[in-house]
């Protein structure tokens, strides 16, 4: 099978091109049974593929991605330039592949229902197969500049699909917030593959003769070693590489994008910026293990850049009051526990969690899809509230989605997570603040959680039924939502397609109604997943020893090793502790406020106001503002940075530049009229030219005869 | 027949099927005079003998040289590659006039004898290991031109091009010619007591006077440069290319455009390969010319208003870049496969944008209307998107920008001058190639960001199968070989087989 792993990129980009050319034509059937179709089988060649890799010589296959290409007969093979076209298989690639197409293929199903009613459907499905063949590329190329080519794939599909609303200025200027900030990240991915150029002379990870990197690494550990030179210039490339991860992957200073993005539709955030786009960092550091244990003091950046997101976006997922953004900071909080686990060493619990938040997130994100779909768009919790009652499968789910990420026992979040927190509580320096860090970031976690649980579930119903449909009716026309719009469309237009749907029923009396069968089914499937992968897996180490041949081995390793401060299970005990105390507080907080589902009143809201120094109120300040990172980039890079891109193109680019060259284009297309008045038509003038010429080359060359000569 | 001609004969097999398929066709044109259907017919068999003399050149491009006719004509992989990109040079030009011709009333059948008669005089030329040999090879493509150019014969302007391209390629084949003469008696000594005009003769023959050139064979190699600087369009023996280009009908002006540039230097490759021994007594003249042919042809085409007409100085600015190439090829042997390899992966990718953006002009042209001005194609993007957006992809690749084969090519040539050390005429070319990107991308703003007024083309008026297929599979090629330069390794390849220095 490992020989036909170009179908993993052909499959759905398959489905891209069909969609893209033809999807509009042959309407929306023929696309979802393309789109879904085509990852759905991609998914069946990535089990099959991940079934045969033990078989494989050290767990590793190369696979062509085109015809005319292999090894030896590279894509680019041009001025001393090679680059290969392939894929290579081993279990890190694998595993993503299953999360990318495995979980994109739920997705996509999913978005069948979400999108049934957009107009620009077919557009939809192509950005996302478009996303798929991308991710792909960035997880199983076998090099960096198939790698950036994904990055850069993704980067645009994420572009594309948060500004998929683009009539709306919001949704657009999100868009290109996420697509500006990743460019720093990615000019810092650029120069640390341009790093690694100059050090070993090629891009290829691995190769069968062993010149690819991370042969020539181990052939060197095996040797007499590295010298310091190349050491200091790998550090400076991991330092590159990571500045690109903290761009894509949404970590401190670049993690503003994220909360933004999600103007995007919410399959589009699930699929993208929960489960697989924002962990290519993640992915990326792992695959550059070998290059990143040989430099522990990025890896140590790593760690702390890690940390810190973890822990301030837990922070402002404590005030947000859309139910989305709560996600999206956890998002953010959760990729930064990834990068902590890379930071210490151990790259597959970083990759474990990747895998469970894969499955947890994508379910509370698809879960609060559905939420959103039966509020008819709207996202903002404080307007919900009572929905236990109402939506009581998608309770179900989102309750697991919850348990899970909370950390508690016995589901994935707790496995994977805990396993993060014991071996970052094995650093031999700062074992101990990691771990306290971490631990105090996991209790944020369950509270802020259980909180998104209360206000929109538990509490009382802080809207009218009726109401809600009776404005979505009467609006829809004019409505600025269009998720909001379609959904109306739905019921004023379309009713009878759901006739026999038991929702259907509910909602013609003006009642809140369960999300469609397409939109559950995947939600059942992530639910399952969430719930059990982490204890199939994470107890018996079976993920760890899966993943190891991608991996650079201990030996490798230059990262001084401790001694984690627990005994697993003492740490086992604590998480669940940790876990425990999040929720508690939460129930004790907004179980005796159900009717409002606040904590604090609008009272102490308007005290807060009036002293806006007092502790409660400037931690409640810094949270909502984000600890201000926006209205710094926005005073540093639009203000400041305004004017002096005002200076540069008033005085620079249109006094210098365009003169200089606006003076050469004159100078060209003067000397251009000038030549052209030598043709004049007339054969005559014509041949005296070429006369002249013909002299001139005569007596040229004869002159430099007699100079060589003599 | 003499037993022992059949090798040579197989050995020319390709060039000899399109010859006799040239005669077949203009015979049995005129045998079926009155049949309505004939010219398709014809135009049917002269695919079929392009596909046949494809087959065999393609199945013998890994073969090693053979040496034929006394020493006259070589076959090896360089020859065999470049008729590869002139049959499929021909097979464009016979597909783009099969409806062009008969929107404009020429719809003869002596077109595509003619087409398959110059072909075969140009495969010719690539195979010649003999200076006379070669002279017989440019008439062979050069008289079937002056023809062609005049094809439309109620046309003024055609007849106007043919009759300069005629005269003026009379002139230069006198040049030609007492080049060959004084090369001649500048290799006195080279065979017994006379001179040769063997290639290969020349060539040892440099080799024994130990690079030291003499004055007859440098005026001798001068002149000779002026015929074969005539049929490529190097500056400033190309002053008829506009003429002739915008007069002649389109389809012989893609052709032309094309297969004589090929052809031509495809000669000069061979030529100039002979003459490496003494290259530095002749490099620096064609450096120059390569510079002022770069310069001049971009130059002038910023000016030009008329479509054809700029894709005529387009072409030699074109020529310039291969030129480069050549001064590549024979400035230091380091450089010398790379630079052949790169110049046939240049021909090839020129002929495929040359055929393609040719083709978007006669897939414009009305009946009694051909669409040739820049004010024929404003707002294209509104009316034609199609044809709008192929075109954009053939000027994109003639400036060569990423992903297309335009870039691949010059990226090649680049490289191979760099090998070789000449940093100057490298710099020269990134520069001449940055003004071209104004001129190509004029085109892509007048159809995309000009609003349609009444000049504008509209819709498909002379699409037809042909020149669906030409213009289809080039801007496909364009894309294909820019994404995926290596599947062109064989035509690289093939440069190793030619003689080394």
């Amino acid at each position: 099978m490992a020989e036909n792993a170009w179908l993993l990129i052909w499959l759905p980009l398959f489905g891209f091109l069909f969609n893209a050319f033809l999807g509009k034509r042959l309407g929306k059937g023929a696309v979802s049974v393309v789109a879904c179709g085509s990852v759905g089988l991609a998914f069946v060649v990535a089990v099959l593929i991940t079934l045969q890799l033990n078989g494989l010589p050290e767990h590793r296959a190369y696979a062509p991605l085109i015809p005319f290409t292999s090894p030896s007969h590279p894509w680019i093979d041009m001025a001393g330039l090679k680059i290969g076209f392939g894929l290579m298989l081993d279990p890190l690639s694998a595993l993503m592949a299953l999360i990318i197409t495995g979980v994109g293929f739920l997705i996509h199903v999913y978005s069948v229902g979400y999108m049934k009613d957009d107009p620009e459907y077919a557009r939809f499905f192509t950005y996302l197969n478009l996303f798929i063949v991308m991710m792909m590329l960035l997880v199983a190329g076998d090099n960096f500049l198939l790698m950036f080519v994904g990055w850069e794939g993704v980067g645009t599909c994420s572009y594309l699909l948060i500004s998929f609303w683009y009539t709306e200025v919001e949704n657009a200027k999100a868009g290109n917030k996420a697509f500006i900030v990743n460019r720093v990240g990615d000019l810092g991915f650029s120069l640390g593959m341009m790093t690694l150029w100059s050090i070993f002379g090629t891009l290829t990870y691995r190769t069968a003769d062993g010149k690819g990197i991370f042969d020539v690494i181990m052939a060197s550990a095996n040797g007499k070693g590295l010298d310091a030179t190349t050491l200091s210039l790998i550090t400076l490339a991991c330092f590159l590489l990571f500045v690109g991860a903290i761009g894509k992957s949404a970590q401190i200073p670049l993690w503003v994008w994220l909360p933004d993005a999600m103007a995007g539709p919410t399959p589009v955030s699930a699929l993208i910026h929960a489960a697989t786009m924002v962990t290519a960092g993640v992915v990326m550091l792992t695959r550059c293990s070998f290059l990143f244990v040989l430099a522990p003091d990025a890896l140590q950046f790593v760690a702390w850049t890690g940390l810190a997101t973890a822990f301030v976006g837990a922070t402002v997922g404590l005030v947000q009051t859309d139910i989305k953004k709560v996600l999206a900071f956890s998002t953010v909080s959760q990729l930064g526990y990834m990068f902590l686990a890379c930071g210490v060493g151990n790259f597959s619990a970083g990759m474990f969690h990747v895998t469970t938040h894969a499955f947890f997130k994508a379910l509370l994100f698809l879960g609060a899809g559905a939420v959103i779909h039966s509020m008819l768009g709207e996202q903002d919790m404080r307007k919900m509230g009572g929905l236990k009652k109402r939506l009581p499968k998608t309770y179900l789910v989102m309750f697991i989605g919850t348990w899970a990420i909370s950390g508690l026992l016995p589901l994935s979040g707790f496995w994977s997570k805990d396993e993060i927190l014991h071996s970052a509580s094995g650093d031999p320096q700062f074992g101990g603040i990691f771990y306290a860090v971490g631990l105090f970031t996991a209790v944020l976690t369950a509270f802020y959680m259980c909180r998104m649980m209360w206000k929109t579930f538990y509490s009382e119903p802080r809207f009218v039924e009726a109401d809600l449909y009776a404005h979505a009716h009467g609006n829809y026309l004019d409505s600025p939502d269009p998720v909001q719009h379609s959904h109306a469309d739905a019921h004023g237009t379309h009713a009878a397609d759901e006739t026999g749907h038991a929702a259907h029923e509910a909602h013609a009396d003006g009642k809140i109604h369960e999300s469609p069968a397409s939109m559950m089914v995947p939600l059942y499937i992530l639910a399952v997943f969430a719930a059990l992968f982490g204890i199939a897996f994470g107890p018996s180490h079976a993920f760890e020893k899966f993943l190891e041949p991608s991996l650079a081995p201990a030996s490798l390793s230059k990262l001084a090793v401790g001694h984690p401060l627990f005994n697993i299970y003492v740490g086992y005990g604590l998480s669940t502790v940790a876990a425990i105390l999040g929720i508690g507080f939460a129930y004790a907080i907004y179980n005796s406020r159900r009717k409002t589902g606040e904590w604090f009143s609008e009272e102490t809201k308007t005290k807060w106001e009036q002293r806006p120094y007092s502790p409660p109120a400037f931690l409640y300040d810094t949270f909502v503002s984000k600890w201000g990172f926006d209205a710094f980039y926005n005073f540093v890079f639009v203000k400041i940075g305004g004017v002096i891109a005002n200076v540069l193109w008033k005085v620079i680019d249109n006094g210098i530049i365009d003169n200089l060259t606006g003076g050469l284009g004159y100078l060209a297309g003067g000397l251009g009229k000038i030549f052209r008045r030598a043709q004049t038509g007339y054969v005559r003038n014509y041949a005296l030219v070429m006369l002249f010429g013909a002299v001139v080359l005569v007596a040229g060359m004869l002159a430099t005869w007699s100079k060589l000569t003599n | 027949m003499n037993p022992n001609m059949t090798p040579n004969l197989m050995a020319v097999l390709p060039t000899l099927i399109i010859m006799v398929t040239g005669m077949v066709v203009l015979i049995g044109d005129s045998c079926l005079k009155g049949w309505k259907s004939t010219k398709s017919l014809s135009a049917i068999v002269t695919l079929i003998g392009i596909a046949a003399a494809g087959f065999f050149a393609l199945s013998r491009i890994t073969e090693d040289s053979i040496i034929v006719f006394g020493g006259a004509v070589v076959i090896d992989s360089f020859s065999n590659g470049t008729a590869l990109i002139l049959l499929a040079t021909a097979a464009f030009a016979t597909l783009l006039a099969m409806t062009y011709l008969e929107n404009k009333n020429l719809n003869l059948g002596e077109y595509y004898a003619l087409v398959l008669f110059s072909t075969s005089g140009s495969m010719l030329m690539a195979s010649a290991n003999d200076l006379i040999v070669l002279f017989i090879a440019i008439e062979i493509l050069s008289v079937a031109l002056y023809v062609l150019a005049g094809f439309a014969r109620t046309d003024e302007k055609s007849e106007e091009s043919a009759l300069k391209y005629f005269l003026l390629g009379a002139f230069a084949a006198g040049f030609l010619l007492y080049g060959i003469a004084l090369i001649y008696g500048g290799t006195a000594g080279a065979a017994g007591n006379g001179g040769t005009t063997n290639l290969t003769l020349i060539s040892e023959f440099l080799r024994h006077t130990n690079g030291v050139a003499n004055p007859m064979l440098m005026a001798g190699i001068a002149l000779l440069l002026v015929g074969l600087g005539f049929k490529a369009g190097l500056v400033p023996f190309h002053m008829w290319t506009p003429d002739v280009y915008e007069g002649a009908p389109t389809s012989v002006t893609a052709y032309m455009a094309a297969g004589a540039k090929i052809g031509a230097f495809a000669a000069i490759v061979r030529v100039f390969n002979a003459f490496i021994p003494i290259s530095p007594y002749w490099l620096i003249a064609l450096q120059v010319l390569a510079v002022l042919t770069m310069f001049g042809g971009n130059l002038l085409a910023i000016v030009q208003e008329n479509v054809k007409r700029m894709l005529a100085y387009s072409s030699i600015a074109h020529a310039g870049y291969l030129l480069v190439g050549v001064c590549a090829m024979a400035g230091n042997p380091r450089a010398h496969d790379t630079a052949l390899g790169a110049i046939l992966f240049y021909l090839f990718g020129y002929m495929l944008v040359t055929m393609g953006s040719f083709g978007i002009l006669i897939w414009l042209s009305k009946r009694g209307h051909d669409c040739t001005t820049m004010n024929d194609l404003k707002g294209l993007a509104k009316t034609d998107p199609t044809a709008a957006y192929t075109m954009l992809i053939f000027m994109l690749s003639l400036a060569g920008i990423p992903l297309t084969v335009g870039f691949f090519g010059k990226l090649q040539i680049f490289n191979a001058s760099l090998m070789a050390g000449q940093v100057g005429i490298a710099i020269s070319m990134a520069v001449a190639s940055i003004i071209s990107v104004y001129y190509y991308l004029k085109v892509v703003w007048t159809m995309c960001f000009q609003e349609p007024d009444g000049n504008t083309v509209e819709g498909r008026a002379t699409s037809s199968f042909g020149v669906n297929v030409t213009v289809g599979l080039s801007a496909i090629g364009c894309v294909l070989f820019g994404i995926l330069p290596q599947t062109l390794q064989f035509l690289i390849n093939a440069s190793n087989s030619i003689m080394r220095p």
